[in-house]
């Protein structure tokens, strides 16, 4: 598939995909130069050994699984290429194209139910049982011993920010202009967030990069413990010296980790070729990589019209657009700017055995449509990332009308959990604006909290 | 096939929650473990809400009600190489837990209604104890039994094992118990219904110092008496067990063949519904919080949904269960622990036996889903009903299985969890009945080791109970009294 020219990406290397040679480029997530080389069949699931690809590109499903360089399990969507690299596919014989097993997914129609399968079933349950264990996991022993890393290290920081996308940014430009120490780390190997990798919209603010030594990329929050010495984040980072574990102790906390791609009830809602929203968006602006030639989008509200402008600028009209409407509001609501292919009525269903091909849909005077595709990009707001939150004693409720959970907070973003702040989207749907406002707003919070002490 | 999928990390299909919910299980802790959905790759990032729209969606849940089962570290799947790299300080306990405070249950699931306001027999504690006893109990036609129960059913230590039933124990009658458990596991799932998974794939016990060599010696001893199969056997034969095991600086090793591993979720599952069938109430989020008393016994039990009146109190609340009988004017000698466990990816099969290093308490496992399911007692943790995780426990358990599966330092930790062990100073269990409160009956102080005692236990106390065995001497030696009088007998072999 042809790349934007208007992209960044690195040189060419080439790996190697179940002994096939594929053409990547040098530091991109390794699932996106899949994507790019049309190879978007990457394992079979555990239990019905249906096909998987790529779905969020954010490590927040685990759908993108492969085994790389003797390591299994491994987030395509979370490892560097790098030439040489080897890659291979999982949980299928003789290979994930055709996967002998794939017939449990046709012998269970609707689905096992493990706890009562066979269950006291003379012969047959003990044989169930054998054959469950063989079928059973995903991907077999490393290859090899992992590489010792060095000691994990401690810092003391007066704040620490966890996430750069928009509020995170906004957060850290605040505290620097203070002359206020803190650190701000990211996941990603670079900073932006949905500035960078999610649709676009308008009155998005630039993208300000804090100093270099506040920022810390590809920085992996894992938890939130505690020791002798108090409260701390443990956070794996990894840089060119190697993977280090960090403790890092913050008299502060801002978590504006953002959210994670959501799944919706619809038969076929994980073949390959379907992308949550900002899957899509993140391979066209980080890497100019299309999703697909032909491209069938469904969502809603402003994360749909923010996906269909960015599909747009890339050049691509989708094959259909289906707005899901509002959950609890009587009717579908259809946004500013979107050609409404049709309203939708009824759930849709995706078609096609190895990757996506098409899609099917009821328009809300009852007729049945299809079309054929070659993606599916689903642009719902996503799910606030509440984790972290959560294991710091914040309160999490479930918000009807998004369906989602979010962390419970007041307008500075104040958990009542002593030091602990959210902003942006932990907060519920808004825009990269409204983000970087909540972000200031935290910040600000934090200066006075700490003027106060 | 056409499927729609709420968890594609464990392939758990909408269906699946409909069949959830068929059974009952209606809180999303329980749907999570009777679906298993979030407990793959991702731990519920994408799942989560989905499941709880389809819940809001159905009616089945109102929005305060809903609460995302917890966020367990590690947030992001964890290799064992990283959580290694954390040197652990030798003199300092582990402090804290994530996350910091035990919810069993949030208000908004209290059940309407009262509590049935008598029974004959009351038992305290929803647990596998609690529930097999109950089981045994209708089997011998006394059905006039409450459960009480103060989160969902799998809210305690039941719900939080990891599975292992050996008969490799240190004295006749711990053998002797797990050796009929696990008899009653095999026809587990032709009486009830539901798949137990038991696994006898053995457990592979090692010794490296020659104090701890002795003791595993000593306990093969007693269980070849018993006519338990357990071997010691040369290392070579260990290395073909487990071909990717480093056996540096082991002295022994015993293994048991008919030993393994069970799911422990379903055998919960499997108790309840046959306590429902029998028309035995199981009162999930209910609490006790006292008890009334007249003369030398307990006349009501006092929880947040009513009074019941009984005849008979079963306090089977394990770590639980010291608080519990305070109420009572009772003192246990019982402490709670916390052990900590975790969970790998899911791997082919590669593991046959459950290993342990009798020496450092690290075991681990290969649980039918295929994940590496472990833990590692912490000889510096302090008394405590805690049951967050630690980073400290992470990496001293990396730091162990890396060492004893050298290949295995890039294998990633999904999640960590703890329960609370209820430890008795002799290692036994405390049963019988209550000097100065005669009606109540202790099924408590099962060391973390309940789970593969409970069928047979259950079975031994329901007939004692009603009347078929009252001379049962397992009712008697291991009553409260042993510890006034001193006659303890210490149990050896406890791992965790």
């Amino acid at each position: 598939m042809a790349r934007l020219s208007s992209s960044a990406s690195g040189r060419r290397v080439s790996v190697d995909l179940d002994g096939r040679t594929i053409e990547a480029r040098e530091g991109e997530p390794l699932a996106v130069s899949l994507v790019d080389a049309g190879q978007l069949l990457l394992s079979r699931s555990v239990k019905y050994h249906r096909p998987r690809g790529a779905f969020c590109m954010a490590a927040s499903c685990g759908n993108c699984l492969v085994r790389v360089n003797g390591v299994p399990n491994v987030q395509a969507c979370r490892v560097a290429v790098h030439d040489g690299m080897r890659v291979e596919r999982q949980n299928a014989y003789p290979s994930a194209r055709v996967d002998v097993f794939g017939f449990i997914d046709w012998f269970f129609p609707r689905g096992m139910h493990h706890n009562t399968i066979l269950a006291g079933v003379p012969v047959a349950e003990q044989v169930m049982a054998r054959v469950a264990r063989q079928l059973a996991g995903l991907g077999t022993l490393p290859d090899l011993p992992a590489r010792p890393l060095a000691d994990a290290q401690s810092l003391q920081v007066p704040v620490l920010i966890i996430g750069a996308g928009p509020a995170g940014l906004a957060a850290s430009q605040v505290l620097t202009e203070a002359g206020v120490n803190h650190v701000l780390i990211e996941r990603d190997h670079i900073a932006g967030g949905r500035l960078n990798a999610g649709p676009l919209e308008a009155g998005a603010p630039p993208l300000d990069l804090p100093p270099p030594n506040t920022l810390w990329t590809s920085a992996q929050a894992f938890g939130v413990f505690e020791d002798a010495q108090g409260r701390f984040v443990a956070v794996e980072h990894q840089s060119i010296e190697g993977d280090r574990l960090v403790r890092i102790y913050a008299q502060a906390l801002l978590l504006a980790v953002g959210g994670h791609a959501r799944i919706i009830p619809f038969e076929n809602n994980e073949l390959p070729g379907i992308f949550a929203g900002r899957a899509a968006t993140r391979m066209i602006r980080r890497h100019g990589v299309l999703p697909g030639r032909q491209v069938a989008l469904v969502g809603r509200g402003e994360e749909l019209a923010g996906v269909h402008a960015s599909l747009a600028e890339a050049g691509i009209t989708p094959v259909v657009t289906l707005d899901l409407g509002v959950p609890d509001a009587p009717g579908p609501t259809p946004s500013v700017g979107i050609e409404l292919g049709a309203l939708l009525a009824e759930p849709i269903r995706a078609l096609g055995r190895a990757k996506i091909r098409g899609l099917n849909y009821r328009t809300p005077d009852g007729t049945d449509r299809r079309v054929s595709c070659d993606a599916l990009v689903l642009a719902l707001p996503p799910s606030p990332s509440y984790e972290l939150a959560s294991q710091l004693g914040a309160q999490v409720d479930f918000d009807p009308a998004q369906e989602t959970f979010r962390v419970r907070a007041d307008g500075s973003g104040a958990t009542g959990v002593p030091g602990v702040w959210v902003a942006g989207e932990l907060l519920g749907p808004c825009s990269a604006q409204e983000a970087a406002g909540s972000g200031q707003r935290a910040a600000r919070a934090i200066l006075a909290g700490e003027a106060a002490r | 096939m056409s499927k729609a999928l709420v968890c594609p990390c464990e392939d758990v299909t909408f269906d699946n929650l409909d069949h959830a919910v068929s059974h009952g299980h209606t809180d999303i802790e329980s749907i999570k473990r009777f679906t298993g959905f979030g407990t793959g790759m991702c731990q519920g990032k994408s799942c989560m809400p989905a499941v709880s729209a389809y819940l809001h969606r159905k009616g089945l849940l109102p929005p305060e009600a809903q609460a995302p089962f917890t966020a367990r570290p590690p947030l992001q799947p964890t290799r064992l190489a990283v959580l290694a790299s954390d040197p652990v300080p030798a003199q300092e306990p582990p402090i804290g837990g994530t996350p910091p405070t035990i919810e069993l249950s949030t208000p908004a699931l209290k059940p309407d209604g009262q509590v049935p306001a008598r029974a004959k027999i009351v038992i305290i504690g929803g647990g596998v104890m609690g529930l097999s006893l109950a089981h045994n109990l209708a089997l011998r036609g006394e059905t006039d039994v409450v459960v009480l129960e103060q989160g969902y059913l799998l809210a305690g230590a039941t719900g939080r094992n990891g599975g292992g039933v050996r008969m490799q124990w240190g004295t006749a009658v711990n053998v002797g118990l797990a050796r009929r458990s696990i008899e009653l596991m095999k026809g587990f799932a032709r009486e009830f219904g539901i798949n137990l998974w038991l696994r006898q794939g053995g457990y592979l016990f090692l010794a490296k110092s020659a104090e701890v060599a002795d003791r595993l010696e000593k306990s093969v001893a007693v269980q070849n008496a018993m006519g338990v199969q357990t071997r010691l056997i040369e290392q070579s034969e260990a290395s073909e067990l487990v071909p990717d095991l480093s056996l540096r600086g082991v002295r022994v090793a015993a293994f048991n063949p008919d030993d393994g591993v069970i799911f422990p979720w379903p055998f919960l599952w499997g108790y309840a519904q046959s306590c429902k069938r029998h028309g035995i109430a199981v009162e999930t989020f209910t609490r006790v919080t006292g008890f009334k008393q007249s003369g030398a016994g307990i006349t009501h039990v006092v929880t947040d949904r009513g009074e019941i009146a009984c005849e008979t109190v079963v306090l089977a609340a394990g770590a639980w269960s010291p608080p519990i009988a305070q109420l009572a004017g009772v003192t246990l000698p019982n402490q709670p622990h916390r052990h900590e466990i975790c969970s790998t990816e899911p791997l082919k099969p590669f593991l046959g036996p459950l290993v342990s290093v009798l020496d450092s308490g690290i075991y681990f496992s290969q649980s039918m889903r295929g994940e590496i399911v472990g833990g590692m007692g912490d000889p510096l943790e302090p008394a405590g009903l805690q049951m967050g995780s630690t980073m400290r426990f992470a990496s001293r358990y990396a730091s162990a299985l890396q060492e004893l599966l050298p290949t295995g330092g890039n294998l990633k930790i999904l999640r960590q969890w703890a329960g609370c062990y209820d430890v008795t100073p002799d290692h036994n269990p405390v049963l019988g009945r209550t000097p100065g409160v005669e009606n109540l009956l202790q099924l408590n102080g099962f060391v973390g080791h309940g789970v593969m005692m409970a069928p047979a236990v259950g079975e031994r106390m329901a007939a004692w109970m009603t009347g078929a065995a009252p001379d049962d001497d397992l009712f008697t030696r291991f009553n409260l009294q042993r510890f006034i009088d001193g006659r303890l007998e210490k149990e050896s072999m406890i791992i965790g």
